[in-house]
């Protein structure tokens, strides 16, 4: 919860700064790392060791980058966010992975016992 | 003045020397990001998602630029950080793809087994009908056979259905001469009728030839004949084509009349061969 309100709190002070035009930190900055945290977490990389991994150092990135936009170094702040992206990225394919791989096993033990069925026996 | 000199010339070369050093000494950041690159062009991702691997080269490229600018610096470490990301995201669409490619493969070759086995089975149950019907039809044929002889033996002898199979009786006046067991002319031909009805039977029917007589003379003798006429009969009806070895011949004498032995026609009717046709699976 606290964390949310930091983001929002960091979002808003972001837009407020787009808004002057002096910043190198846009809405879209902070946004797409949220953005792609999310897209992990709904894929459920929290239950893929690697993946649930890179969630973490996306959060702490991001929220990294929420503090130097707090402080003002937008240069930095910048920085972090486009690292907490790349590491949510990563953790969306590898979480997006492991399912797949699990429906590929799932499709191939269907076919293997299919092969070993006898004709005639009900089908998997 | 001169001092002055000199100390520039220093300092400009122990910068120098120190940004030599910084060049040849990559962050951590970018030598795992160097490796990862390596790893990624060594993956499934260079050949099945090159575009991702060379997102990642172009990653790098920049990190490396960072690095001949501004070695040990936080840019440096922050485009290292990102071309590693850059080089792990290409290798983990490799992986997709080449899951992907996997799973599909499965799922086809499933559905072909499915396929398989239907069309397999549709053929088996054609067969299956064919073959049904092609039974039907022999079996229908043989009964039609078996009727039509049985129909043709009733014009000479009796047949019966009775508890032990199927009995046909011919009149032993019609077979032999009296006190003889070598078949007479006529005996022959209504028995050439009768070896064509047997032969319609199943083969897993066995048949036996039973002699009898009537109560004249020795029990003895009229047991010796009844066998040999019994003989006589599955003998001839061997050679018309009935199977040997489901035939066989029993003499009875005169110990299972079916009429009086008191008078003439009775006595007729107790000389007797009976050919018994068992029920099927006794």
């Amino acid at each position: 919860m606290v964390w949310k309100v930091r983001h929002v709190a960091a979002t808003l002070l972001l837009t407020a700064a787009v808004g002057c035009g002096g910043s190198s930190l846009t809405a879209d900055t902070v946004a797409q790392p949220q953005s792609e945290i999310r897209a992990a977490e709904e894929a459920g990389a929290s239950n893929v060791p690697k993946a649930g991994l890179h969630l973490k150092m996306a959060k702490d990135q991001l929220a990294a980058g929420n503090k130097l936009a707090e402080d003002g170094k937008d240069e930095q702040a910048s920085r972090a966010y486009a690292r907490a992206k790349s590491d949510a990225e990563l953790s969306l394919l590898l979480a997006r992975h492991a399912a797949l791989k699990a429906k590929a096993q799932e499709a191939m033990d269907k076919t293997t016992a299919l092969e070993k069925a006898p004709p005639g026996a009900s089908t998997p | 003045m001169k001092t002055h000199q000199t100390l520039v010339t220093v300092a400009a070369l122990a910068l120098a020397a120190a940004s030599g050093c910084g060049s040849s000494a990559p962050t951590a950041e970018l030598k795992s990001a160097r490796e990862a690159l390596e790893q990624a062009k060594l993956s499934n991702a260079a050949k099945l998602t090159p575009d991702k691997v060379l997102e990642a080269e172009q990653a790098l490229e920049k990190a490396e630029k960072a690095h001949n600018q501004d070695p040990q610096s936080d840019i440096e470490r922050h485009f290292a950080y990102l071309a590693e990301r850059r080089a792990q995201i290409a290798v983990v669409h490799g992986e997709i793809s080449d899951t992907e490619a996997k799973k599909i493969a499965a799922e086809e070759r499933y559905v072909a087994l499915l396929d398989e086995r239907r069309k397999k089975a549709e053929n088996t149950a054609q067969r299956t009908t064919g073959e049904l019907e092609k039974e039907r039809a022999a079996r229908l044929l043989a009964e039609q056979r078996m009727n039509a002889a049985l129909k043709s033996l009733e014009e000479i002898a009796k047949v019966k259905e009775e508890s032990r199979g199927m009995v046909i009786t011919l009149s032993g006046s019609v077979l032999f001469a009296s006190g003889k067991w070598e078949l007479l002319p006529i005996a022959k031909d209504r028995l050439d009728q009768v070896a064509v009805a047997l032969q319609n039977t199943d083969a897993s029917q066995k048949i036996v030839v039973e002699g009898h007589t009537d109560s004249t003379g020795p029990d003895s003798e009229n047991l010796k004949l009844s066998e040999d006429r019994a003989k006589s009969v599955r003998e001839h009806l061997v050679s018309k084509g009935v199977a040997s070895n489901r035939i066989s011949a029993v003499g009875k004498g005169e110990s299972v009349p079916v009429s009086d032995n008191n008078s003439p026609e009775g006595r007729a009717n107790n000389r007797r061969v009976e050919i018994i046709v068992a029920p099927k699976g006794r």
